[in-house]
């Protein structure tokens, strides 16, 4: 759709913006921060509406709000949880707490806490720490992008962490 | 409740929760939103529940605005590639002027009245400032004739 004129993309917002905003809504709870991002979804499309796949505009749009609404999210989640340099981190390079943690735990326990781990990251924590695949190899597997398991590795790997010491403090481990 | 199944996707009640606007704890509409943004299959039944139920409607619509932001995203990537531009040459200058390959600057003159380097340097940065000049109101034409642009009036209100 490379020839869509500024009128005809005007007609897509007014067709759409109720969809964009309710996603955006949906996800977020946050009404400004909905309508910021229903704005950034429009830009988005606009700068790039050369890659709109004809007939699969609401669909296209839905997927950029989604993706809005995530890294809106993301954001804010990092700022509270994740320390400096910890979500983008790749296997190996944890935090010494999280090594040490998982140095502890025997290797039976820590494969029964990634097998009580729930989904998303049960399977991503399987792959990349048991069986010691690289995220790119995990992302195949899973049909995950990259960056997904990335940020679902660093998650589960606290998740994990979390889940071992307190085990570790009860004297208990999960089966 | 499980956001996901044991598959991976979405579980039907997650996007249930999400379409009828039940609330869901902050972790879980980050997961939800991870996974939409790039699962095809939970995206559509997504969609298709949203399709049978009743949209929201944003206090403030971006419509207009979203023309005016359009616009100054625009105009950033002109004046940031001129700016790109500009310091390509700055820079290329600076080399050639380092490698001393200007011969342009130094004119053939008799060796009794060769003038002094300060001269030529007076000379060659006159020669520069012109080329700039005239450069900068090329540029000036460009950004006075973008600030007279007005919209044509758009439709679909």
């Amino acid at each position: 759709m490379s020839s869509m004129t500024k009128e005809q993309f005007s007609q897509l917002v007014v067709r759409y913006e109720r969809l964009v905003y309710t996603i955006c809504f949906q996800l977020v709870r946050d009404t400004a921060a909905a309508e910021d991002l229903t704005q950034e979804t429009f830009l988005s499309a606009y700068l790039h509406r050369d890659a709109m796949p004809e007939g699969y505009e609401r669909q296209w749009l839905a997927r950029i709000a989604a993706n809005k609404a995530r890294d809106h999210l993301q954001s804010a989640w990092n700022r509270r949880t994740v320390l400096p340099g910890d979500e983008e981190m790749p296997p190996g390079l944890a935090p010494p707490a999280e090594e040490e943690a998982l140095r502890r735990a025997r290797a039976a326990e820590i494969t029964a806490a990634i097998e009580g781990l729930r989904e998303p990251y049960r399977p991503v924590c399987r792959l990349c720490l048991l069986e010691e695949k690289s995220p790119e190899e995990a992302a195949l597997a899973l049909g995950r992008p990259v960056k997904t398991i990335h940020t679902q590795l660093s998650r589960g790997k606290r998740l994990l962490r979390e889940q071992l010491e307190r085990s570790e403090a009860h004297g208990t481990l999960p089966h | 409740m499980e956001p996901f199944r044991t598959d991976g996707h979405l579980t039907d009640e997650t996007l249930a929760a999400l379409a009828r606007g039940r609330e869901l704890d902050e972790l879980t509409r980050l997961e939800a939103a991870e996974h939409l943004a790039f699962c095809d299959a939970c995206l559509q039944r997504y969609t298709d529940l949203l399709a049978t139920a009743p949209l929201l409607v944003p206090a403030h619509s971006c419509r207009e605005s979203l023309w005016v932001r359009v616009r100054r995203r625009t105009l950033r990537l002109v004046t940031s590639r001129y700016a790109t531009a500009a310091a390509a040459v700055a820079l290329a200058l600076t080399v050639v002027w380092g490698s001393g390959r200007l011969d342009f600057v130094r004119l053939p003159i008799p060796p009794e009245d060769r003038p002094s380097v300060s001269e030529g340097l007076q000379r060659w940065s006159a020669r520069w400032s012109d080329s700039l000049d005239s450069a900068m109101s090329g540029f000036n034409d460009f950004f006075s004739g973008l600030g007279r642009w007005t919209p044509p009036p758009q439709g679909g209100n």
